[in-house]
């Protein structure tokens, strides 16, 4: 039964706004109680609570009639589109987030990386080119250890007969680099060559020496400073010297002299 | 099981691992975001439309979704604003709320068929007053109206949903009614 309801004014009752909690069922049951005993007293929220309970029933009454028969709508997702690009999604969108958020550090730190990488490039191109040119810089170590050794030069200070007996082994395996003037082997496999056993300590001395040749190994492009210090030295035609560490060509000479020895001795 | 899940932890599932944990989402709320829509809307075919396009939108912003509210306010937020933009378009379209009234009501109304002839035609005035009186009302106010009595959500959750305090929550439904009763007296109902 609706009313015509001609109570406009507005309840100034500190309970006004518990008006809305009574009416939906939504105080405690001591609240509730406390509520019914102030309606009883207050007209203006009897009136509030009235009215707002007649209203709340049309409105339920219309939503009844109105949507509780609807069908709940059959939402697709484009899960299938998702699938292509989510997996990039997730990357791009962190990648996007890091852009949005900071591109200065980002792009510092990438342009760092890149100068790093970019440097040591061309540093290490440099130093070949460096070595190449003769400025005295050690050039970097084969990776098959293995020396470019100028043998032909060699024959001046070693006894041709163990050129020719092959007893030596060192020379022996030079030989065939006299002709492709390439390679030389490690003191183990000179060792199981021919038998014949080279001092540990000389061997190394032996490899020492060919490395220091290596150091002075002939490019035909490279020129060779003479200086007195090294008069002594075999000459090995275009090879640079190391002008800059004469304790090393001291150290040279000896290990060269005691490979010589040894060679005798044998 | 999906259905053992909170909410922000399907979110989470769907962003990283399984897109398809969003279907649990959707399952959950598409009935409340539905009647949200329709109590905003009062249009069955546009609040399908506009359930359709806030769950897209929500897939398709789920990395956007910072986790400092709930799915449930991420959800209602994107439902109202489409809500909004809709009735924004109808306006432009130049459909008038009168026409809008008189095709829905065409529509739509079925009373009970135990009714007498006079009681169908006050009930359906009445349902027509009412959409009327409740489409009268501010955004603001209609949603917490929709969402207490479509989505029969408590002032606690409506709350929790909107982000704003449980007395701002009371004093809206208040004043809401409040605006409703005020409209609907302008064509008093005596029944002796």
């Amino acid at each position: 039964m609706l009313v015509n309801s001609n109570n406009d004014h507005q309840p100034n009752c500190e309970f006004a706004e518990e008006t809305v909690s009574y009416l939906y069922g939504e105080l405690s049951e001591p609240q509730k109680a406390e509520f019914r005993t102030h309606l009883e007293n207050c007209s203006a929220c009897a009136g509030e609570v009235q009215n707002f309970a007649s209203l709340q029933s049309s409105i339920r009454k219309w939503k009844a009639e109105e949507f509780d028969r609807l069908s709940t709508p059959a939402i697709e997702i484009p899960y299938h589109t998702a699938e292509k690009t989510f997996g990039s999604f997730s990357w791009f969108d962190g990648l996007w987030n890091s852009f949005s958020r900071g591109f200065v550090p980002v792009g510092a730190l990438a342009a760092l990386v890149v100068g790093l990488v970019l440097g040591s490039f061309f540093l290490f191109s440099s130093a070949d080119n460096d070595y190449v040119a003769g400025t005295n810089k050690v050039p970097e170590v084969n990776k098959t250890n293995t020396v470019n050794v100028p043998v032909n030069n060699l024959k001046e200070n070693i006894p041709s007969n163990d050129l020719q007996t092959g007893e030596n082994d060192l020379v022996e395996k030079e030989k065939p680099r006299l002709a492709k003037s390439e390679e030389t082997k490690s003191p183990a496999a000179q060792n199981n060559s021919t038998g014949k056993k080279i001092n540990p300590v000389k061997a190394s001395a032996n490899s020492a020496a060919n490395r220091n040749q290596t150091e002075k190994a002939v490019t035909p492009e490279v020129k060779n400073p003479k200086t007195d210090k090294n008069k002594n030295l075999p000459v090995y035609g275009n090879v640079p010297r190391l002008n800059n560490l004469p304790e090393e060509a001291e150290d040279d000479d000896l290990r060269l002299a005691d490979l010589l020895d040894e060679i005798d001795a044998d | 099981m999906l259905k053992d899940l909170t909410d922000e932890q399907l979110v989470e599932l769907a962003v990283s691992e399984n897109a398809e944990a969003f279907g649990e989402i959707v399952n959950r709320w598409e009935r409340k975001i539905f009647a949200l829509c329709y109590g905003m809307l009062s249009r069955e075919d546009e609040a399908r439309d506009a359930a359709q396009e806030t769950f897209i939108s929500a897939f398709k912003n789920l990395s956007g979704f910072r986790g400092d509210a709930k799915v449930s306010s991420w959800l209602h937020r994107i439902a109202v604003n489409q809500c909004l933009t809709k009735k924004r378009r109808s306006k432009t379209r130049s459909e008038t709320f009168l026409d809008e009234e008189k095709n829905e009501e065409d529509k739509y109304f079925v009373a009970p068929a135990n009714q007498s002839p006079a009681k169908q035609f006050e009930q359906g005035e009445k349902s027509k007053r009412v959409r009327q009186a409740l489409n009268s009302l501010p955004p603001e106010l209609r949603q917490v109206i929709v969402m207490k009595e479509f989505e029969e959500m408590t002032f606690q959750e409506i709350s929790d949903t909107l982000n704003i305090p449980l007395s701002t929550v009371k004093s809206r439904v208040y004043t809401a009614l409040k605006q409703m009763r005020m409209k609907l007296e302008r064509i008093p109902l005596e029944i002796v």
